[in-house]
C-alpha cells in the first residue's frame, strides 16, 4: 500500500505540483490563474477519452431497446445465450462497456492528486510548508516560487470557501454538464428502462448536490478545478453534439409525464444484419439514436457500397 | 400494470431514492473526513527558565504550553488550564474593573468589597454573574452600574474567547529578563503574558492575525511579526502597543534584537534592520524567495537563511552582502555562529559549516543527515547537535563535522521540526511532534535520552 502511495506521488502528485507551481510563476504569482490553464490543459489532454466516453454513451443508449428485448426473452432462462447474444449485440454497435466508465476512471486519479496537490502547495501551515519543500524538484525557478499566494480573486485557495459561492457555482455547471450527458427522459417500456431512467434523472441532480457540498470542505482551489472542468466539460459536449441541446431542458427536472406507465418501446429505426463489422450511430435533432448498418453494407447516394473494400 | 406490479414499482422508486440519499450521506461523510486540509500543529521548542530559584522547562504541545519541573513529566501549571471555571481573569483586566469601581460614586468600604469580587472573578463559570449582581446592588449610578455590567461582558467574552482558541503554537515563548513573565504568541494570533510561577494570566493582546515566529524580548519591550505583514512592539508589563511596522511580505521568524537594532526576516525574502522606535534602518532583499529563518548576529554580520536555498552573510552596518551559501534545499533553520563558524542546517538533509569572513566550507563535505533539517540546530558540550525531520540526533565535533567519537545517532522514531534547546552546557532539549520531551545530556558522545510525556 505504501508503495502505491509512493508511486502515486511519484507519477501524479509531484509532477503536477511542479508544473503548477511553474505556472503559477508564469502567471506572475498567480496560482488560481494557474489551476484554471492547467484545467483547461487537462480537459485537452483527455479530450481523446472523454469523446469515446460520449460516444459509447450515446451507442449504449441506442441499443437499448434491443437490450431489454433480449433480457426479456433470455432472463431467467438462458444466461448463456443471454451473455453471447448481448456480446454479439455490443460487437454490432461498436459498443465496448468499458469506454464509458475509463474516462472517469482515467480522470479519478487526476481529481485525487489534485486535492493533494492543492493542499501541498497551497497548506496554509508551517508543516504543510516543510513539506512541499521535499516534493519540489530542484531547479530553481520552482524553488524560488515558494511560498506561494493562495488569493485569487475573493478566495483563499487553500482553504474552503465561506462565501458559499463556488460550492454553488460548482453544484451550478456540473448540473448543466449533467443534463448535457443524460438523454432526454422517453416513455419506458419495462420496468427496468424505468428504473435505469430514473437512475439517470437522479444522476442529474445528485452529482451536483454531492459535488456542491464537497466543495464546502475541500479547499477552494479544488473547487476552482471542478468549476473550470465542469465549464469547459459543457462547452466541448455543447459543440460535439453540434450544438442541438435544447436549453429549455435544464428545467425540466423529472421524466415526462406518463412515463411510469407501460408504453410500446421506441425501437431503433434500423437493425443491424449480424455482421462482425460495428456499426455506427446517428443521432437525430431530437436526440434520438439510430443504429446505422455497419460501414460494410452501407451503400452511397448511387447506391453503391460504400467502407471497407 | 397490477397492483402488485405498481407497489413493486413504488417500492423499487423508494428503494432508488433510499439508495441515492444513503450514497449521498456517504460520500458526504468522507468529504468531512477527509476534505478538510491539515490543521496546523505547531513546533515550539523548549524554553529551560528559573522560577523562584527551581528549575522550569516550558515545552509547547500543539495548543498548549506546559510548565515542567525539571527533569520530569509533572507539571507546575499548564496553558490554557484545564478548569477555566476557576481561572482567573487577567491581572490587566481585573486592573481595568478595578479602575471601573474606583469611579463609583459609592464609599471606600462598599468599593473594597466591589474589588473583592473582581478578584474571584474567572474566565468562565458564574463568578461574572456573582461581580455583576453585587454590582447592581451597589449605591453606584445607573449609568455607572450599565458601564461597570457591560465591561465584565466584554472581558470575560474576549478572554473566554482567546484561550478557547489557541490553534498552534509555533513561535518560541518570550521570558523577561528576571523570568518572571512569559510571553506566548499564537497561530491565532494572540500574545498572552503569563505569570510564570502559577500561569496566571497577566494580559492578552490580539495582533489580529496569525504568529509562526517568537516573542523577542528586550527590556521593557516586546517584539513579534505576524501574517499580516506587521511588526509590532509592545510594552511587557501592559502589553501596550508602541508601534506597528508594515513588511511586504508576512514575518514569520523571531526578531533578534543587538543592541539598538532589532532585524526581521519576512517571505517576501528581506531582511529588515529598524531602530528601536520602528523606523527603518537599511533593507536586504537580495534574497530571490522568502526568508523564514530568524536572523543571527554575530561579530559584524547578520546571517539569514532562505527559501532560495541559500545562506547570507550581511552587514550589519549597511545590509550589503558579504557572501552567500548554496545548498540544495531551503534554510529555515535558524545557523549558530561560533568560534568563527557558522553552523547552517538545510532541508535538504545537510548540515554545512563556513568561515563566517568569507563561507569558505571548513569541513571536508557537509554532513549528511539522511532526512530534511528543520530544527534549529545548538552548541552544547563542545559539540553541535542537531535533530533531522525523522527523528535521528546527532552530535558533531565542531571541527571536523563528523558525529563525536563516532557515536552512532540516537532514533527517537518521531518526527521533530521544534528548535533544539539547551540550558547553557549540561543538557539539550529536544521537543518532537509526539507529544514528549526528550533531554539529552550534553557532555560526552550522543546518548540515549530521558523521556517525559507531556501531561494529556
Amino acid at each position: 500500500m505504501d508503495q502505491l502511495i509512493l508511486l502515486f506521488h511519484l507519477l501524479l502528485v509531484d509532477p503536477m505540483t511542479n508544473v503548477l507551481i511553474a505556472m503559477a510563476r508564469v502567471f506572475g504569482g498567480n496560482f488560481g490563474v494557474a489551476i484554471i490553464v492547467f484545467t483547461l490543459v487537462m480537459k485537452i489532454v483527455t479530450w481523446p477519452l472523454t469523446a469515446s466516453q460520449y460516444k459509447q454513451s450515446r451507442a449504449m443508449q441506442a441499443i437499448g431497446p434491443q437490450m431489454q428485448e433480449l433480457q426479456k426473452k433470455y432472463k431467467g432462462k438462458d444466461p448463456k445465450k443471454l451473455q453471447s447474444e448481448t456480446m454479439a449485440l455490443y460487437r454490432e454497435a461498436g459498443v465496448n462497456p468499458v469506454g464509458c466508465v475509463l474516462p472517469m476512471l482515467v480522470q479519478m486519479p487526476i481529481w485525487f492528486a489534485f486535492y493533494q496537490v492543492i493542499r501541498l502547495s497551497l497548506g496554509d501551515t508551517p508543516e504543510s510548508l516543510v513539506t512541499l519543500s521535499g516534493r519540489l524538484y530542484p531547479i530553481p525557478f520552482i524553488h524560488q516560487a515558494v511560498p506561494l499566494n493562495s488569493g485569487f480573486l475573493f478566495w483563499n485557495l487553500g482553504q474552503p470557501d465561506t462565501s458559499y459561492l463556488l460550492p454553488v457555482l460548482v453544484g451550478l455547471s456540473m448540473y448543466v454538464q449533467q443534463k448535457l450527458i443524460t438523454p432526454t427522459p422517453s416513455v419506458a417500456a419495462t420496468p427496468q428502462a424505468q428504473q435505469q431512467q430514473q437512475t439517470a434523472q437522479m444522476m442529474t441532480w445528485m452529482m451536483p448536490l454531492m459535488f456542491g457540498f464537497f466543495s464546502l470542505s475541500v479547499p477552494a482551489g479544488l473547487a476552482l478545478y471542478w468549476l473550470i472542468s465542469n465549464v469547459a466539460g459543457v462547452v466541448m459536449q455543447y459543440f460535439y453534439m453540434g450544438r442541438k441541446f435544447q436549453w429549455k431542458s435544464l428545467l425540466q427536472f423529472g421524466p415526462p409525464s406518463g412515463a411510469a406507465a407501460p408504453a410500446v418501446v421506441k425501437k431503433a429505426k434500423a437493425l443491424p444484419e449480424p455482421d462482425d463489422t460495428a456499426a455506427d450511430i446517428q443521432i437525430d435533432q431530437s436526440g434520438e439514436a439510430t443504429m446505422l448498418p455497419p460501414q460494410s453494407t452501407r451503400r452511397n447516394k448511387n447506391g453503391k457500397r460504400r467502407g471497407k473494400r | 400494470m397490477t397492483t402488485t406490479n405498481v407497489s413493486r414499482e413504488t417500492f423499487r422508486s423508494r428503494r432508488l431514492g433510499v439508495f441515492g440519499l444513503v450514497t449521498l450521506g456517504a460520500l458526504a461523510l468522507i468529504a468531512a473526513a477527509c476534505g478538510q486540509p491539515p490543521g496546523p500543529v505547531g513546533w515550539a521548542g523548549a524554553v529551560p527558565i528559573k522560577v523562584d530559584s527551581q528549575n522550569l522547562v516550558l515545552v509547547n504541545h500543539k495548543s498548549h504550553l506546559y510548565a515542567l519541573n525539571e527533569d520530569s513529566s509533572v507539571a507546575k501549571w499548564q496553558f490554557p488550564p484545564k478548569d477555566k471555571a476557576s481561572y482567573p481573569i487577567s491581572s490587566d483586566a481585573a486592573a481595568h474593573l478595578n479602575a471601573t469601581i474606583d469611579a463609583f460614586s459609592i464609599d471606600d468600604t462598599a468599593k473594597t468589597e466591589l474589588k473583592k469580587r473582581v478578584a474571584d472573578v474567572s474566565v468562565t463559570g458564574p463568578t461574572g454573574d456573582a461581580l455583576k449582581q453585587a454590582i447592581t446592588a451597589s449605591g453606584a449610578t445607573e449609568q455607572q452600574k450599565s458601564d461597570a455590567k457591560t465591561r465584565v461582558d466584554i472581558v470575560l467574552s474576549f478572554e473566554k474567547g482567546a484561550l478557547g482558541n489557541l490553534k498552534a503554537l509555533y513561535g518560541d515563548t518570550g521570558v523577561s529578563a528576571d523570568g518572571k513573565t512569559a510571553f506566548v504568541p499564537t497561530f491565532r494570533g494572540m500574545v498572552f503574558a503569563l505569570d510564570t510561577s502559577n500561569g496566571n494570566l497577566r494580559w492578552v493582546r490580539d495582533a489580529g492575525a496569525g504568529i509562526v515566529g517568537g516573542i523577542a524580548v528586550d527590556g521593557d519591550r516586546i517584539y513579534f511579526g505576524t501574517k499580516a505583514n506587521r511588526l509590532y512592539a509592545y510594552t511587557a508589563q501592559t502589553g501596550e502597543r508602541q508601534w506597528e511596522f508594515r513588511t511586504k511580505g508576512e514575518v514569520w521568524s523571531t526578531p533578534a534584537i543587538d543592541g539598538d537594532t532589532i532585524y526581521a526576516t519576512s517571505l517576501d525574502g528581506s531582511l529588515y534592520a529598524l531602530d528601536k522606535s520602528g523606523k527603518q534602518k537599511w533593507l536586504f532583499s537580495s534574497a530571490s524567495s522568502g526568508i523564514a529563518s530568524k536572523a543571527v548576529v554575530a561579530g559584524d554580520a547578520v546571517y539569514v537563511g532562505s527559501f532560495d536555498d541559500k545562506l547570507y552573510s550581511v552587514k550589519k552596518s549597511d545590509g550589503t552582502m558579504n557572501w552567500s551559501l548554496k545548498a540544495g534545499n531551503w534554510f529555515w533553520a535558524s545557523p549558530v555562529v561560533q568560534g568563527g563558524i557558522v553552523y547552517a542546517a538545510s532541508l535538504d538533509g545537510k548540515v554545512y559549516a563556513v568561515d563566517v569572513a568569507t563561507g569558505a566550507s571548513k569541513w571536508e563535505h557537509p554532513f549528511d543527515t539522511s532526512s530534511a533539517v528543520r530544527s534549529g540546530p545548538v552548541i552544547a558540550g563542545g559539540g553541535l547537535f542537531v535533530a533531522a525531520k525523522n527523528g535521528r540526533l546527532f552530535k558533531l565535533d565542531l571541527a571536523t563535522g563528523q558525529p563525536v567519537d563516532g557515536a552512532t545517532p540516537v532514533q527517537l522514531g518521531v518526527t521533530v521540526f521544534a528548535d533544539l534547546a539547551t540550558d547553557g552546557d549540561k543538557t539539550v532539549y529536544v521537543v518532537p511532534t509526539s507529544g514528549t520531551l526528550y533531554v539529552l545530556n550534553a557532555a560526552g558522545a550522543i546518548s540515549a535520552p530521558g523521556s517525559f510525556p507531556l501531561p494529556q
